[in-house]
């Protein structure tokens, strides 16, 4: 039986997004886009969907005069994560 | 990369993938206070060896691991720049900071207990264990950082470190000629190779 896949997550760059965060304590705006390869904009609005579903903070502070943004997964983040990938186990192993 | 829906397959590859850069991603100047501590405890353990040969009333000699209170003062001004400059903060990097934390600290209890012991026992001989004692712990602590960096010269100094532990033993009067070489070969050397690999990395 095949579970149903979190829209949210299945995403290319929001899963990207949230798979760089569950092995990282937190990370800044740039690191995310570097690592990722998406533009500014495109970034921005995913983490807001992400924000909004609860499943990332994100801080904004100033490092001397810079803007600096910083996300972190929140638990409900881990657990969506964990359901993502036991419904993805689902379509990849059918029993 | 993009929004668009994907295979399920290609999620698979997507979550791979960020989880290794995760993993291996190192910030810039990651060895940078285990540099600066292997040449540090180097120059001390050479000027120290240098001056027990040269003096014949050499006892005052082992106030210069006072200069290492200079190190303390690095690592404390490094740690504080690093937590505002990294763009990323990783399990990996705290553990490993722990780890060395540690290390430290054992580095500074370890004589006090020494000297203590030696006061209470008269046991002045236990002072030959000494340097031994803190290259096995080093060398502990460069494995446990070599595993979780898959890092392999970390691997390679712990094993110089384990054979100078048992060197010491065998030349106890040349133990500060060996503790310096052990720094050079042990935090020096690798802490130059994991700043490389982490500049390509940034």
């Amino acid at each position: 039986m095949f579970k149903p896949l979190d829209p949210l997550l299945h995403s290319e760059l929001r899963l990207a997004i949230i798979s760089l965060l569950i092995g990282l304590q937190e990370a800044d705006f740039v690191f995310l886009k570097e690592k990722t390869k998406a533009t500014s904009g495109n970034l921005s609005v995913q983490l807001d969907k992400l924000r909004d579903a609860a499943y990332i903070e994100i801080n904004k502070s100033f490092k001397g005069k810079i803007p600096r943004t910083t996300c972190k997964i929140t638990p409900q983040g881990i657990a969506a994560f964990q359901s993502y990938i036991d419904a993805l186990q689902s379509y990849l192993n059918p029993q | 990369m993009e929004t668009n829906k994907f295979s399920e397959q290609e999620s698979l590859v997507v979550i791979q993938q960020m989880i290794n850069t995760a993993r291996n991603s190192l910030h810039k100047g990651v060895a940078d206070i285990l540099i600066f501590w292997g040449y540090l405890i180097a120059a001390t353990s050479l000027i120290i060896y240098l001056l027990q040969h040269a003096l014949v009333n050499s006892g005052y000699v082992q106030y210069a691991w006072l200069i290492t209170i200079l190190g303390w003062v690095y690592t404390i001004i490094k740690v504080r720049k690093l937590r505002h400059s990294t763009k990323f903060k990783s399990y990996t990097n705290l553990i490993y900071g722990k780890i060395w934390l540690a290390f430290g600290i054992a580095c500074v209890l370890l004589p006090l207990f020494y000297s203590l012991a030696v006061y209470r026992f008269g046991v002045s001989a236990i002072w030959i264990t000494l340097t031994p004692t803190i290259l096995l712990m080093q060398g502990v602590c460069l494995f446990a950082s070599g595993s979780i960096y898959h890092f392999k010269p970390f691997m390679y100094a712990a094993l110089a470190c384990g054979l100078l532990f048992g060197v010491c033993f065998i030349f106890p009067w040349q133990q500060f000629l060996f503790l310096g070489l052990g720094q050079v070969l042990s935090l020096v050397i690798p802490g130059h190779l994991l700043n490389k690999k982490a500049e390509k990395d940034v």
